[in-house]
């Protein structure tokens, strides 16, 4: 004897899933948007402040699930070389000065802070 | 109990393991973080460090990151990277003795050699550090 099992609506729970998982995606990608502008928001807080350049410099670029945050010239009046040794000079020191980080303040607080945020954007997504 | 803050203890046991090292002694001319006026080159500095809650509900715990600066005026790398793998042996998966501590771990996280408007060469190592607070 064999037994025969008909399942129905299949199609309707791979379009819902599907339909979730892109919710799912795109709340993911809003917090991804808003854990780089916290990370911006961080640098800016930490760095030293003369002219206000390097701070103002500190940008983000997200595509997708994806963001970089770093000084950027093209944010900048310095050219990409001079902008490139104040932001590690002022990130590491040199050999009379110790610095003052502000990169790595802020990413790791962007570590303690993101799984929080994507559990969040998930629940999000999943309820809809 | 309350808590305490990890990042002098760390400061301690991270000079102590470089100065206790007679390889790297050998190589530079002290460790600071304040480097004395006209000290000698090449030297290790103990620089800024980041520390994160890092703890459970029944205890407390800390994520620090320490970086680690080597300066050097030998004209050419060598020097540098040969000072900075002597802080990947000391360092990288070896649990630091921490007074009132237990050390999680210990990983090497990022080397950058850093461009230094003042002629001298500069090598950035960080480490990070998690530890449980035991005392």
């Amino acid at each position: 004897m064999s037994v025969r099992i008909t399942l129905t609506g299949l199609r309707d729970l791979e379009a819902a899933l599907e339909n979730m998982s892109g919710k799912v995606r795109a709340e993911l990608e809003r917090a991804v948007s808003a854990e780089a502008d916290a990370v911006v928001r961080d640098a800016r807080g930490h760095v030293r402040r003369d002219s206000g350049d390097l701070a103002g410099s500190i940008t983000a670029e997200v595509s997708g699930l994806a963001a970089e945050v770093r000084p950027r010239s093209s944010a900048s009046d310095e050219d990409g070389r001079t902008l490139a040794i104040k932001a590690n000079v002022n990130e590491f020191g040199r050999s009379r000065d110790p610095g003052q980080p502000y990169m790595v303040p802020a990413a790791e607080a962007s570590r303690a802070r993101w799984p929080g945020r994507a559990r969040q954007a998930i629940e999000r997504g999943v309820r809809g | 109990m309350p808590n305490v803050d990890v990042l002098w203890p760390i400061q301690v046991a991270i000079y102590s393991r470089l100065t206790g090292d007679g390889t790297l002694m050998g190589k530079i001319t002290g460790v600071f973080d304040d480097v004395p006026a006209s000290q000698p080159f090449p030297y290790v500095t103990i620089g800024a460090s980041t520390s994160t809650p890092q703890g459970a509900h029944d205890r407390f715990g800390a994520r620090t990151t320490t970086t680690l600066h080597v300066w050097s005026t030998y004209a050419g790398a060598f020097e540098l990277l040969d000072i900075g793998d002597d802080l990947m042996r000391l360092f990288d998966h070896q649990p630091l003795t921490v007074d009132g501590h237990h050390t999680v771990y210990m990983h090497h996280q990022q080397t950058v050699t850093v461009p230094d408007p003042d002629d001298v060469r500069h090598l950035a190592v960080r480490f990070s550090i998690e530890t449980e607070y035991t005392a």
